[in-house]
């Protein structure tokens, strides 16, 4: 009999510590989100180097919350310390609580909460531009600078999300994270959003890499209905072949410049130029290679998991996420906008050289915003070919984007 | 935050967002046409330095044919062969892009374009186009930020 007892209160002890009994409602849906996230990573392919660990990080942290858990600290008797090791004294600081002796025992924290420091010391953002830097040509914007300008004006995007949140009673630290959301650009408002306002760095990332995805969807309509069919024709000039020399000067004259002018950008633009001047340089293939591959692959991983776990449900499932995921939409189409509008602006003072479709290429989210400017413009004229002249603006975006976080941090930071 | 507060706070954020951010890619635009005419001034002294050195240096006939399937014959001629012979139907603009590619291919003022001719069209289907395109396309990301 006593063998049956001891045999069930183990088993009702293992069900007690189950997620069945510890988890709530909050973290069966956060689940089910994670399981549709998983869905459009792999079979929609939306972002999937990305939004696949980001689900998955999602659906572990739901399943086994202390995976995030952070050290701890426990308390146990002495005596019974002793007792459970055969005598042996424990080598712990003591601290004395009602008259008995307590070893103070350091537990260690969940898998992820090490891995996420990386994120929350800013360290896996700035690593990951130093890969898109050893992967991004800049030629298409050496050759034409003018395209820094449609970079420039896609971060419209940012402040007026930022109005938009502060509006919506978002603190300020919050509305600027909320706002970079518009810079399209998952490291950046990781980075941005990790500085400011750590506690919304889940729904933010889910926010901003659900709608990079989206962007094929969400630019298009807009860049249609700001431009007239004559626009969306116009055939751009070929672009002048851009020397080796010229390549490789941008990257350290772009650190040096931005740099000193705007210091808080310097981690994400320092990087990204560092990983540009790797591949242009020639003289680093190795470590170009390991930049753009494995180290970029698994910062990739850590990243995206440890993202994916800050959406618990607690956190997650709240009206400020709705709130967060409808301003980030507003930001993509603020951004677009300011974009194609400001490439109006310069098609009509070029007298028509420029067609007002790259604009849109300026929100960053390389190189996809780019192949849509392509696509839309294509659609009006098959023999047009967009695709370098927007990854002009495109990686103008990028330093864009970088350059708005710097101002955003230096502000409210 | 009362909202004469909030109000206070976009506008400082808009404004000095706005115009820290135009005022820094503007700067790197100037920046980068400035360093950029300058490289290709030097480089295209440079390169008429190297054009007048081979001319001294090298006066005598080579006649070097280079076919490589494409439209283009072009020879290292004689100083007396100077006549170029373009196919009928083949525009200035064309000529002008072949003659620039080359002597980017080449380098050395001393080539210059004799024959200009139609070659058989590609068999080469529009998906193989672009199939090609794809595969030629320098940039190599997907889609990671």
């Amino acid at each position: 009999m006593n063998i049956w007892n001891e045999f069930l209160s183990s088993v009702i002890n293992i069900f007690k510590t189950s997620g069945f009994a510890t988890n709530d409602w909050r973290n069966y849906i956060m689940i089910g989100i994670a399981c549709v996230l998983l869905y459009l990573a792999i079979k929609k392919e939306f972002e999937p180097l990305l939004l696949l660990p980001i689900a998955f990080g999602m659906l572990l942290v739901n399943l086994f919350p202390l995976i995030m858990a952070p050290p701890d600290t426990t308390l146990q008797l002495v005596s019974e310390y002793m007792t459970a090791h055969g005598g042996a004294a424990g080598n712990y600081a003591t601290v004395m609580l009602n008259g008995e002796q307590y070893y103070q025992i350091p537990q260690v924290g969940g898998l992820f909460y090490y891995l996420y420091q990386g994120v929350k010391l800013g360290i896996y953002p700035p690593l990951i531009f130093l890969g898109i830097g050893a992967m991004t040509d800049f030629g298409p914007l050496i050759s034409n600078p003018k395209s820094f300008l449609l970079g420039a004006a896609a971060q419209l995007g940012i402040f007026m999300t930022f109005i938009g949140a502060i509006f919506l009673g978002f603190t300020g630290k919050q509305a600027g994270a909320i706002g970079i959301i518009g810079g399209a650009d998952g490291p950046t408002a990781i980075f941005v959003t990790a500085k400011l306002a750590p506690e919304l760095l889940g729904p933010i990332a889910v926010a901003a890499y659900s709608y990079m995805a989206l962007v094929p969807i969400i630019q298009p309509p807009i860049m249609r209905a700001l431009t007239t069919k004559k626009e969306r024709s116009i055939v751009m000039e070929q672009l002048r072949p851009v020397s080796k020399l010229e390549k490789i000067l941008f990257p350290i004259i772009v650190t040096i410049i931005v740099s000193l002018l705007l210091p808080d950008a310097c981690p994400l633009v320092g990087m990204l130029m560092l990983g540009n001047l790797f591949r242009e340089s020639g003289v680093v293939g190795r470590i170009s290679n390991t930049a753009q591959n494995e180290l970029m692959n698994i910062i990739t991983i850590f990243l995206g998991v440890t993202v994916g776990a800050t959406a618990t449900g607690e956190v997650f499932l709240s009206i400020k996420t709705i709130q967060i995921v409808v301003l980030g939409l507003l930001a993509f189409c603020f951004g677009t906008a300011g974009g194609v509008l400001f490439g109006k602006i310069m098609c009509h003072a070029t007298h028509g050289k420029v067609n007002p479709l790259i604009g849109s290429a300026g929100v960053s989210a390389v190189p996809m915003a780019a192949r849509v400017a392509q696509k839309v413009g294509q659609e009006e004229n098959p023999g047009n070919f967009l695709l370098m002249h927007a990854m002009g603006p495109n990686v103008a975006g990028v330093i864009g984007s970088a350059v708005a976080a710097g101002v955003l941090i230096s502000i409210l930071g | 935050m009362s909202i004469d507060q909030k109000v206070q706070l976009s506008l400082i954020v808009l404004l000095t967002g706005l115009v820290i951010v135009f005022a820094m890619l503007i700067f790197l635009t100037y920046i980068i046409k400035g360093y950029s005419a300058t490289i290709r001034s030097i480089m295209s002294k440079n390169n008429s330095k190297k054009a007048d050195t081979a001319i001294d240096t090298k006066p005598e006939k080579e006649d070097v044919k280079v076919n490589e399937s494409s439209d283009v014959s072009y020879e290292v001629p004689s100083e007396q062969s100077t006549n170029l012979v373009i196919e009928e139907g083949i525009p200035e603009e064309v000529v002008a892009a072949i003659s620039a590619a080359v002597y980017t291919m080449y380098g050395t003022s001393t080539n210059k374009v004799t024959h200009i001719r139609r070659s058989v069209q590609s068999n080469r289907s529009a998906w193989g186009m672009a199939g090609l395109l794809d595969s030629t396309r320098p940039i190599l990301m997907d889609g990671l930020f």
